[in-house]
């Protein structure tokens, strides 16, 4: 079974923001900002993820990315 | 509508807080009755005619229902005292928990046993015992189906507390 992963690091690396900064302006909490980055959360509501293509100026599937678990294995090997 | 400092409505924490009083006034009446137990059932056995008693024997009578007594009255004072922490658990505001749902879970096994004490006694002294094994079996039944539904609620609340 795969798994959906938010690539919130990578684009956030790529902007150059913090996770404090982007938290506070996309309007939630650090901890649940924290939750989305370690690929924690069981689902998102289309407007965080609407708040996070405006600040971060992506799209959705810039930030969301399917991987099958013998791939993430992988990739984690790699 | 009011609301209370837990976000509930202030009606909720007046009837958590009655329940609380009359689950309290329950547990004094329960530990009274162990306390005379062995009075009460003496007087029990007394005060029953011979004929509903399958023990013939009143000594014999004694001791089986002073056992199942203090059986079913320990179990009553466990239920009581999970009740009552239940209880302040919700008035705290701490209602859909993994602690609360193996509460509910342990009082519906206190009830399920008390059930089989008073069927005993039904059985073997007092036929009215059974009509209240009934009463308690089916409030087992209630309280499982309470269970149920907080342990649906908790996954639901899991599920919402990490939807961001």
């Amino acid at each position: 079974m795969g798994q959906i992963y938010v690539n919130l690091n990578v684009m956030m690396a790529r902007r150059g923001i913090s996770a404090g900064e982007l938290a506070d302006r996309i309007g939630i909490t650090p901890a649940n900002l924290s939750i989305l980055k370690n690929n924690k959360a069981r689902a998102i509501r289309f407007s965080t993820l609407e708040a996070l293509c405006r600040e971060l100026n992506c799209q959705p599937a810039e930030l969301l990315e399917y991987r099958e678990d013998s791939a993430s294995a992988k990739s984690f090997k790699e | 509508m009011t609301k209370n400092e837990n976000g509930g409505p202030v009606h909720n924490a007046r009837n958590i807080r009655i329940t609380r009083v009359c689950v309290v006034i329950l547990l004094i009446i329960c530990a009274v009755m162990l306390m005379r137990g062995p009075w009460l059932t003496a007087a029990f056995v007394r005060g029953i005619k011979a004929h509903d008693f399958l023990l013939s024997d009143k000594q014999y009578a004694f001791g089986v229902t002073i056992a199942i007594g203090y059986f079913c009255g320990s179990l009553a004072l466990l239920m009581l005292i999970m009740m009552f922490r239940f209880l302040g658990r919700l008035s705290q505001g701490d209602v859909f928990t993994r602690q609360n749902v193996q509460t509910l879970h342990r009082i519906s096994l206190c009830c399920i046993f008390a059930a089989g004490g008073c069927l005993l006694m039904g059985i073997l002294s007092y036929w009215m015992f059974s009509a209240l094994a009934a009463g308690i079996l089916f409030m087992a039944l209630i309280v499982r189906v309470v269970r149920d539904a907080f342990e649906r609620a908790v996954s639901m609340k899991d599920e919402l507390d990490y939807t961001i």
